[in-house]
């Protein structure tokens, strides 16, 4: 997939709710759109997300908890989509 | 660029209908959901440009679970912020000159839990009010609906935080910037409040 330009990258921060983490994602991975790119950012939760496998999700994780717009932001910074 | 809370969800047409929006109107931003004329629910167009008018009354038109923005418009959010990171961002976007289409179509929903948020909490978003109306002065200035709106949510903040004072003082700007019946109630049972000694 490398080089590949998705039409969407959908950028989803976290932090401590795996269960609503899930439904979230689930929700993505039902889009008729299939053509995406999925970026997770954790963002220094205990216990650390997990995410299901498939290869359009990245899991990315902060070290520590620095907010919602810097998940987002350090999202954006491995973001291809169109 | 999609954004999804992790406590949200979508309907599973929610990317095409933006996709279709996105190359429709030619616009770098799509809001979905929007509920006002000239997007009435009734309408076959998948999606409008947004009059100026509309983007002029509104300052957030609407959550970011229902917005995709290209990829060469869309900015970073401010880190500094720990609420209102969106509207911050919105305004930035729209004083950039970013071309908005919006579609009547919901195929988001909004995630109501009692769980951990984001640091995001009454005092946070009251803070963060503050800090939009002083760094997009000039934009609030020229957009007095937007204003007043302002005004008006802080005030409901300050007083759902038991802070009268500052919630008149807050609702009294609002009216001043643009009156409304509903703002002006709300003064009125405050400062009746206030008067009374309740």
């Amino acid at each position: 997939m490398a080089g590949h330009t998705p039409t969407f990258s959908v950028i989803i921060p976290t932090y401590q709710r795996q269960e609503l983490l899930d439904r979230a994602l689930a929700s993505v991975q039902r889009q008729t759109v299939s053509d995406i790119e999925v970026i997770v950012v954790d963002d220094a939760g205990s216990p650390p997300a997990t995410v299901p496998g498939d290869r359009r999700i990245t899991l990315l994780r902060q070290d520590v908890n620095r907010g919602k717009s810097a998940a987002i932001n350090r999202a954006l910074e491995l973001a291809r989509g169109e | 660029m999609a954004f999804l809370d992790d406590d949200d969800e979508w309907a599973p047409t929610r990317l095409q209908t933006a996709l279709v929006a996105h190359r429709h109107t030619g616009c770098d931003v799509v809001i979905l959901g929007l509920d006002q004329a000239p997007f009435d629910a009734s309408e076959d167009s998948p999606a409008r440009r947004i009059p100026p008018a509309m983007l002029a009354t509104r300052e957030m038109l609407g959550h970011m679970g229902t917005t995709t923005v290209r990829r060469t418009a869309c900015m970073n959010f401010n880190a500094s912020y720990r609420a209102s990171q969106d509207l911050d961002w919105t305004l930035r976007m729209r004083q950039a000159g970013t071309s908005y289409a919006g579609s009547a179509a919901v195929e988001w929903s909004w995630g109501r839990h009692e769980g951990p948020r984001h640091k995001n909490d009454q005092t946070a978003r009251i803070a963060a009010s503050y800090r939009l109306l002083d760094e997009h002065s000039d934009w609030y200035a020229a957009h007095p609906a937007a204003l007043a709106y302002r005004h008006y949510r802080l005030g409901v903040m300050h007083l759902q935080q038991g802070e009268r004072r500052q919630a008149l003082n807050c609702l009294m700007k609002s009216v001043m910037a643009r009156p409304r019946v509903e703002q002006a109630r709300l003064t009125s049972r405050i400062l009746r409040q206030a008067i009374s000694g309740r």
